[in-house]
């Protein structure tokens, strides 16, 4: 039985697709449009060849958590590394990427929702209200029921979707008012190694529903996902400067703009809007569900309080959200740092994940498989490179480990729970 | 007796701080328009995080400075006036 965090998900994929759209809920937000047009800009086509690499690996990773050989049960991410790897080094990184993610990218990405709503729609609405409005929206879905999030989440993913689109099909097919002046510039191909660890953060949305949408389903979203990377970075270079791209904090709207004109920013304004709510909603659930798994691991709670703790979870996530609203946290001149150490979290996580699907697969077949085991080692190395070539990694590296020292802390108080209260071993405690 | 004390000049000292800054005088968009592009004046966007980098609207000519170190006035004639822009 597959555990699957989007109950009805798989249902859905059958009469729908939309279950090819779930996992973009990252790539189309606005954070990651920034990441992709800063990327198109610095390395041009360098990028385009990086993100044909992101997708060959991603590919190979969601076929290695997939692996036919694996029993259904080990295809849950967190049990299977849990079994394979021990409980520290488990709940450490997942609470770690978990915590972050959960906190620091709703609190950017809301943000730029505010922003986008009051200088795009209406100019009287106080940017921050409209931050705290969506995050009570985002909440009330979650305390009403999945069904509605999961309706919710439809429309957030469609609306943006199609707004990228509109503006994609419209920039390929016509040609920029004013042809750009592209002087002759080499490229700096010292930032090759950076271009394909970013290219290859783009996909992480698809790995966390490694656990509820089956394989093909999976290739056709990565093939989708940089389809629509590729084409918005092709439109992108078509119409705005790359140097421009490359140091805007708003790329998105310059191409939106360039594009379509007037027309262009409202649809770049719906995309941040619906990019924002679609990408809150999914670290919502996503960390729901991981906090609930890691909490029934120390005995915290039970399988028979799972309905109360998918609501209070939500619950706690806002206070802390608007907490850091109201605290200030997004004008904080590193919260752009603090966003990133999150999503570097969460490759590395990737990269435990994968080491434990290749530890597994490797057991159950034996024999050994240097591929599956390179591609475990890929995301953490490409986590460390792109640190250290940030114009902050001092600052990074200490986030880091404050944050994996304080849930390393929790998870042995989380072990010493657990064996008190004797709960059965983990590779029992499969769904 | 002492922390009574200490608390009421703490409280004293919160009363009158914003009362201080209220002698700053501020400047609403009209005002500002109005004067752009005059040599007299200096605009200091001295938004940080999110403010800055989500905001479409970057005032024509500003100059982006830590709001926490205003040293940058110190290259201007004290005659100019100084719009600083944080929000």
């Amino acid at each position: 039985m597959l555990h699957n965090p989007f109950p009805g998900v798989l249902e859905m994929s059958k009469s729908s697709g939309i279950a090819l759209f779930i996992p973009l809920f990252w790539v189309m937000s606005p954070e990651a449009l920034v990441l992709i047009g800063n990327s198109a800009g610095q390395s041009r086509e360098l990028f385009f060849l990086a993100v044909a690499v992101g997708l060959i690996f991603s590919v190979a990773t969601v076929s290695l958590h997939q692996h036919p050989m694996l029993p259904a049960k080990r295809t849950d991410l967190f049990f299977n590394t849990l079994d394979t790897l021990g409980p520290l080094p488990t709940m450490t990184l997942t609470l770690a990427s978990c915590l972050s993610l959960v906190l620091l990218l709703p609190t950017g990405v809301l943000v730029s929702a505010g922003f986008t709503f009051n200088e795009t729609f209406v100019y009287w609405f106080p940017n921050f209200g409209f931050s705290f409005l969506l995050l009570f929206i985002i909440l009330a879905l979650h305390l009403v029921g999945q069904r509605y999030v999961h309706m919710a989440q439809q429309l957030f993913l469609i609306l943006c979707f199609l707004s990228l689109l509109l503006i994609i099909f419209t920039g390929l097919f016509n040609n920029p008012s004013v042809q750009l002046y592209t002087p002759e510039k080499s490229l700096d191909y010292s930032i090759t190694f950076s271009t394909a660890g970013t290219a290859l953060m783009l996909f992480l949305g698809h790995h966390s529903q490694i656990n509820s949408i089956k394989r093909s389903t999976l290739y056709l979203s990565l093939f989708i996902t940089a389809l629509l990377i590729l084409s918005w970075s092709g439109v992108s270079l078509k119409y705005v400067d790359p140097v421009k791209l490359s140091e805007s904090s708003i790329p998105y709207l310059f191409t939106g703009r360039e594009v379509l004109g007037q027309t262009g920013r409202f649809l770049i304004g719906v995309t941040v809007i619906s990019g924002a709510c679609a990408l809150v909603n999914s670290v919502f659930l996503i960390s729901t569900n991981t906090l609930i798994k890691i909490t029934n691991q120390c005995a915290i709670s039970s399988a028979n309080k799972t309905k109360l703790l998918k609501k209070l979870y939500p619950v706690l996530f806002t206070i802390s959200i608007a907490a850091a609203l109201a605290g200030g946290l997004a004008g904080s001149e590193y919260i752009d740092t603090y966003i990133y150490t999150a999503l570097l979290l969460w490759m590395l996580l990737l990269g435990l994940h994968c080491l434990a699907a290749a530890v597994q697969v490797q057991k159950i077949i034996k024999a050994k498989l240097p591929h599956y085991l390179f591609i475990s080692f890929v995301y953490p190395v490409a986590a460390l490179y792109l640190a250290v070539q940030h114009h902050q990694n001092e600052r990074i590296a200490i986030l880091c480990f404050f944050i994996l020292l304080v849930c390393f802390l929790f998870s042995i108080s989380c072990k010493i729970l657990s064996n008190k209260t004797s709960l059965a071993k983990p590779n029992t405690t499969y769904p | 007796m002492k922390k009574i004390i200490s608390l009421l000049l703490l409280t004293l000292f919160f009363s009158v701080a914003p009362l201080a800054a209220d002698s700053v005088p501020t400047m609403n968009k009209d005002e500002l328009k109005s004067q752009l592009g005059t040599e007299n004046l200096v605009i200091l966007d001295v938004r940080t995080g999110k403010d800055w980098s989500s905001s479409e609207f970057k005032v024509q000519g500003a100059i982006r400075v830590d709001g926490k170190d205003l040293s940058a006035v110190n290259n201007y004639s004290k005659d100019k006036t100084f719009v600083l822009y944080c929000a």
